[in-house]
Order: C-alpha cells, then sequence, then structure tokens
C-alpha cells in the first residue's frame, strides 16, 4: 500500500506540476514580478520562446545539492535573470561544515537563470570525495537536468543484503570502500502561488559500480539502495521575503523515495531557507527529518546539510550583466 | 553538572543618545561601526588563521604518536559508569546527533550573525567583515591546538577498550586513527568556540538590537554546545576530562580572540569609552562546581 501511495505520489507530483504550469504559464509570468522586467532586448530570445511553450517550473541546484529548490524567477539574486544572453563561463561555490563544492558551468544564455550548457563540480566532504558532470536547462519556469556523479567514501562499505539496516550497519568496515556512480535525471518546476510558491521535483537515479549481491549508502540521497534504481519526488511550499530587496524565504517541503529493488520507501519532511545577501552571496539552510523509513538509521536517513553559504560569479558581470 | 552560566547586569553605562542623522532611514536602530580604538584584523590576523588551518590539516593527516590504552582515571570512570549505558545504536545517534549541533554551532557565527545580521540586517559591511574573520581566526586557533593535542596526547577513547569484544573490530571507529584522539574533545572545543563568539559579539555589539534577543542568543549557543559536549559522553567517543577540558578551552578561545579586538583596544582618552558598558567574564565557585558570570 505504501509503494503505491509512494508511486502515485511521485506520478502526481511530476503530472500535476506540468498540468499547473501549462495552464498558468501567461499568467505566473504576468505575475513574476519579482523578474526583472528591463531587458536589452525587446524581441524575445530562443530561449524565452522555448520556455513559453513548456512549462513554467523552477531552476535547481541539485548537480551539487539535490535536496535543494528554489525559482530562479523569484528566488533567485535580483541580477542573475537580468542583462544580455551570451556565452559564458560560471562559478557558484557551496561552503559549510563540512563541505565544499565548487560547480563550474559552460553554456549559453544567462548564468544562474536561463540558460542551457554543462555543469561540472567535485565534491570535497568531511565523509567522502566525488565529482559531478553534466548537461543542463535552465529555463525560467522548468529545469531539466541529467548527468553523472561518483563518489568515494572514506568511512563507508558496501552492506551485505538484508531486509533492514541499523546504524551499526554503515559503520562495519571491509576491504573495500565504498565506490560508485550515479546516473541521474531530473526535472524541477515552480508555480507561483499567493504569497509564496508552491515546488516540485522528481527524479530517477541509477547506481553503477556496486559488486553484486551488495547494497550500497548513497551520500547524496541519504538511504540504502539495492542497485541500480531510486525514485524520489518532493513537493514543497516556500513564503518569500523580499525584504529590502534581498530575496528571502522559508518553507516546508515532503520528500518521499523509493527503492524497486528492495521494495522500500522513506519519507522525509522539514525546512529549508534562502537569505539572499546580495547578487552574489546567498545563506542556506536545509533541515529535513526522516518521517519514515523501515531502515533505523537516525540521522543518516534525513537530509540536513545545516547552514551553507552559496557564492555565484560569471563572466561578463563586469558588463552589467 | 559541570558548569553553571548566569549573567548579572552590576552596571549598566547609558551610551550618550546618538544624534538623528546616524540612525537609519527606515528604523531606529543605531548605526553599527566599528569604532576606531578597536583593533581591525590585519595581516598578523590572517597569518594566524592560515596557520591555526594549516595545523588543523596536518593534524588530521598525522597518524596519533602512540596507540596504546590510556591510563584510567577514576572521574572519567564513575562518569562513564554512570552515564554511558544506552545501546550501541542510541550511541551512534548521540555521535550523529552532536555532529548537527556542532556544524550549526561552528557556521552560526559567520553565516549568521556576520553575514546576514551584521552585513545584510544592520548594513554594515566594515563591521561584518572583522566579524567573519575574527570567527575564522578564533575557529582555526582552536582547531589547530586541538588537533595538535590530541595526535601527541593519542588518548584513547572510551569505546575503543570495547573494540574485539563488545563491538567488533571491524568496525570503522575500532580500526583507524580516530580510536586514538580522545583528548581533548574538537567537537566540545569548536562547539564552546563559536558559542563564546556568538555571545560575544552580540553582547558587545548589540548586534540584533534587542537585549532580551541578543542575551537570549547567547543563552542559546551555550545551551547547545553544552548539549553537543555532554552528546559526546553519552555516545561513548569521549571522556568527562575530554569535553571538560576543549569546552574550558573552547569558551576562552571563543571569547578572548574578539576581546582581543574590541574592549582591549579601547581608548582610554576617549569619554565614550570610559563610559560605555564594558563587559566582563569572570569564574566563581556555585556550589559544587564552578560557574561563569558575565557583567556588562
Amino acid at each position: 500500500m505504501r509503494t503505491f501511495f509512494a508511486t502515485l505520489f511521485c506520478a502526481g507530483a511530476v503530472s500535476g506540476a506540468v498540468f499547473c504550469a501549462v495552464f498558468c504559464a501567461g499568467t505566473a509570468r504576468a505575475q513574476d514580478t519579482n523578474t526583472s522586467t528591463t531587458s536589452t532586448s525587446t524581441t524575445p530570445s530562443a530561449l524565452d520562446k522555448l520556455s513559453e511553450q513548456l512549462l513554467t517550473g523552477t531552476s535547481t541546484d541539485a548537480g551539487m545539492d539535490v535536496t535543494v529548490t528554489g525559482n530562479r524567477g523569484v528566488l533567485a539574486p535580483r541580477g542573475w535573470s537580468m542583462g544580455r544572453e551570451r556565452a559564458f563561463f560560471a562559478l557558484a561555490v557551496d561552503l559549510g561544515y563540512l563541505y565544499l563544492r565548487p560547480r563550474l558551468s559552460l553554456g549559453y544564455g544567462k548564468p544562474h537563470a536561463q540558460w542551457i550548457g554543462i555543469d561540472a563540480n567535485p565534491i570535497f566532504s568531511g565523509g567522502g570525495i566525488g565529482g559531478y558532470g553534466g548537461v543542463r536547462a535552465a529555463l525560467p519556469f522548468v529545469d531539466v537536468r541529467f548527468g553523472a556523479r561518483g563518489y568515494y567514501s572514506f568511512e563507508r562499505s558496501f552492506l551485505d543484503a538484508q531486509d533492514e539496516f541499523d546504524r551499526l550497519a554503515l559503520a562495519v568496515r571491509t576491504d573495500e570502500h565504498s565506490t560508485y556512480l550515479t546516473w541521474e535525471t531530473e526535472l524541477t518546476t515552480t508555480i507561483a502561488i499567493g504569497p509564496g510558491e508552491l515546488s516540485a521535483l522528481a527524479s530517477v537515479s541509477s547506481i553503477q559500480g556496486v559488486p553484486e549481491g551488495k547494497y550500497v549508502y548513497e551520500e547524496t540521497l541519504h538511504i540504502i539502495v539495492k542497485p541500480p534504481w531510486v525514485w524520489r519526488a518532493r513537493a514543497g511550499y516556500s513564503l518569500l521575503f523580499p525584504i529590502r530587496g534581498a530575496r528571502s524565504s522559508i518553507g516546508l517541503v515532503l520528500d518521499t523515495l523509493y527503492v524497486p529493488g528492495r521494495n522500500q520507501d522513506v519519507w522525509r519532511g522539514g525546512v529549508v531557507f534562502r537569505v539572499a545577501i546580495s547578487q552574489q552571496l546567498e545563506v542556506r539552510g536545509t533541515f529535513i527529518a526522516t518521517i519514515e523509513n523501515s531502515d533505523t538509521i537516525g540521522i543518516l536517513g534525513g537530509d540536513f546539510t545545516e547552514l551553507g553559504l552559496r557564492w555565484r560569479w560569471a563572466t561578463g558581470m563586469e558588463d552589467g550583466d | 553538572m559541570f558548569y553553571s552560566l548566569s549573567f548579572a547586569r552590576v552596571a549598566i553605562a547609558q551610551e550618550p543618545e546618538p544624534p538623528e542623522e546616524v540612525l537609519t532611514e527606515d528604523r531606529k536602530l543605531p548605526q553599527l561601526v566599528w569604532k576606531d580604538s578597536w583593533n581591525r584584523i590585519g595581516a598578523i590576523d590572517y597569518v594566524v588563521i592560515g596557520v591555526g588551518g594549516g595545523m588543523a590539516l596536518t593534524a588530521a593527516l598525522l597518524q596519533p604518536i602512540h596507540k596504546e590504552p590510556s591510563i584510567v582515571v577514576k572521574f572519567d570512570e564513575s562518569v562513564r559508569d554512570s552515564i554511558s549505558q544506552g545501546s550501541t545504536q542510541s550511541r551512534y545517534r548521540a555521535r550523529d546527533t552532536s555532529d548537527v549541533t556542532l556544524s550549526l554551532l561552528v557556521t552560526w557565527p559567520l553565516f549568521i550573525d556576520a553575514l546576514v545580521t551584521g552585513y545584510w540586517y544592520r548594513e554594515a559591511p566594515d563591521v561584518a567583515y572583522n566579524m567573519a574573520l575574527i570567527d575564522a581566526q578564533a575557529i582555526a586557533i582552536t582547531a589547530g591546538i586541538q588537533g595538535i593535542t590530541n595526535t601527541l596526547v593519542s588518548r584513547e577513547r572510551p569505546y575503543g577498550r570495547d573494540c574485539g569484544g563488545a563491538l567488533s573490530n571491524d568496525l570503522y571507529d575500532c580500526d583507524g586513527s580516530k580510536r586514538y584522539r580522545s583528548f581533548f574533545s574538537g567537537h566540545s572545543s569548536l562547539a564552546f568556540t563559536g558559542a563564546g563568539l556568538i555571545c560575544t559579539h552580540h553582547l558587545k555589539l548589540d548586534l540584533i538590537g534587542n537585549s532580551f534577543a541578543d542575551a537570549a542568543s547567547c543563552g542559546i549557543a551555550l545551551g547547545a554546545a553544552a548539549t553537543t559536549a555532554t552528546l559526546r559522553v553519552l555516545g561513548d567517543v569521549h571522556y568527562a576530562t575530554d569535553v571538560i577540558t576543549g569546552s574550558l578551552f573552547g569558551l576562552a578561545v571563543g571569547v578572548l580572540v574578539p576581546m582581543l579586538h574590541y574592549s582591549f583596544g579601547e581608548d582610554e582618552s576617549d569619554p565614550a569609552a570610559k563610559n560605555a558598558s564594558t563587559f566582563q567574564l569572570s569564574f566563581v565557585p556555585f556550589g559544587a562546581g564552578v560557574g561563569l558570570v558575565g557583567t556588562y
């Protein structure tokens, strides 16, 4: 029964978001007063035309942080959606305790707002090291990405198959550290509703490189997987606080993940917030706890990326873009 | 009770009413400025940050100098016997929770106090810049000294004696250098450094602009730090003396480093400085333990 509802939720989240986005596309763009209306061009760009044909949606930072959603059109620091479209190189750095994730992007469009191109980022944390690379299309109301993420864990090994795991199981050391590759496709969207916005995310991941018969703790998704598949969906609502020009928000989110190989579904819920201090600097917090999980792995089954700092830069900024 | 804290407002020196022109347009908070009499962040401070960070990184890469069972301390044994009675599952839960509280206490002074409150809310980029680097300096000092100490002392953690018995030797915790890094507690020292920074910035600068809110921030931070230290004992990763030493050391760094920049540079000839409220900390006997009293 839980599997049925989990699958239904995943399908419903994506379908509902797509339907509402198409239905509300024109109204949402008119109501999006936080997006700059200035433009150096009066002719709709290729990206603008494409976005009108697609969905209202949101950009995410999921290439670096799968748990984050945000509407670039509303939550993005002012300025990134302004300016001209161009070929660019961009950098976004996430810093917290204890992790560092610089992301490099190469593409065409408005960096950190509406663009198409490629992403790559190394991952450094106290628990391991890794890297991500992929392609991305960040449109005004929808963000789609596809890529692969490799990870080497300092203090986790592959797990012997069993029905349920406790916290101690993750501390057992075997001959090899857990090392794996996660192929991932993700779609996110956002709809402005009332004083805030409704966001939705759906992803599917395929984990490779795990020995036959073994399970693995996926460090980004925070779930024990029998490879290869993991499905994920998230829905949330954030209140916006455009205080003194900064686009700040606080919201509630609900996550569900499903591992077909284990017939296991996981539910999480919590709070996310953003304080955009300037165009380039943002303080973010994510506190998502486990609501239901057959594995009793405690906090490791949730998503506590805690407090972090994001700094962004792109070529062409000095030209006022 | 390891420690207790009470704050008493012994003397309140009234700040002279600021002239109207320094008040911000849309609110009544006085402008937050870095006083000329305070010590700004300078080249030596950058060197200290670099050296502290380098020491911490080096200590993390080095192996403990010896790996033998540690000397038994009666006080530690009695504390461990009385409170560390949970299951292995609950001990790991305590450790994981302490990781979360630690990360909040280390990042809060930098990201929230300096950036969000100082830079954005109070519109004081100069003060925020100095605050952020003071925070980085204090954290680097604590991390560096704690890291080198635990490498040199190489005290075995309390769970280490259970490895090969109640705990499997196949655990990462039993096989690795982290088993011999008990003294002194890094979590406790860094947590109390963060709490000390939060207290000092809030009480010295009136950071939020509301005395109750600023005092509450300090109280909550100290409570979170004490919780972190306690969880490390409950998680059986430290002895009581490890967390007491770490807590005292961390708090001292978290208070003294910012105060070296704030009040120790006060200009005695400045009438405003003479009349300004001062912030002092002192240790006093308190029942069966020791208390920390702050006056401002």
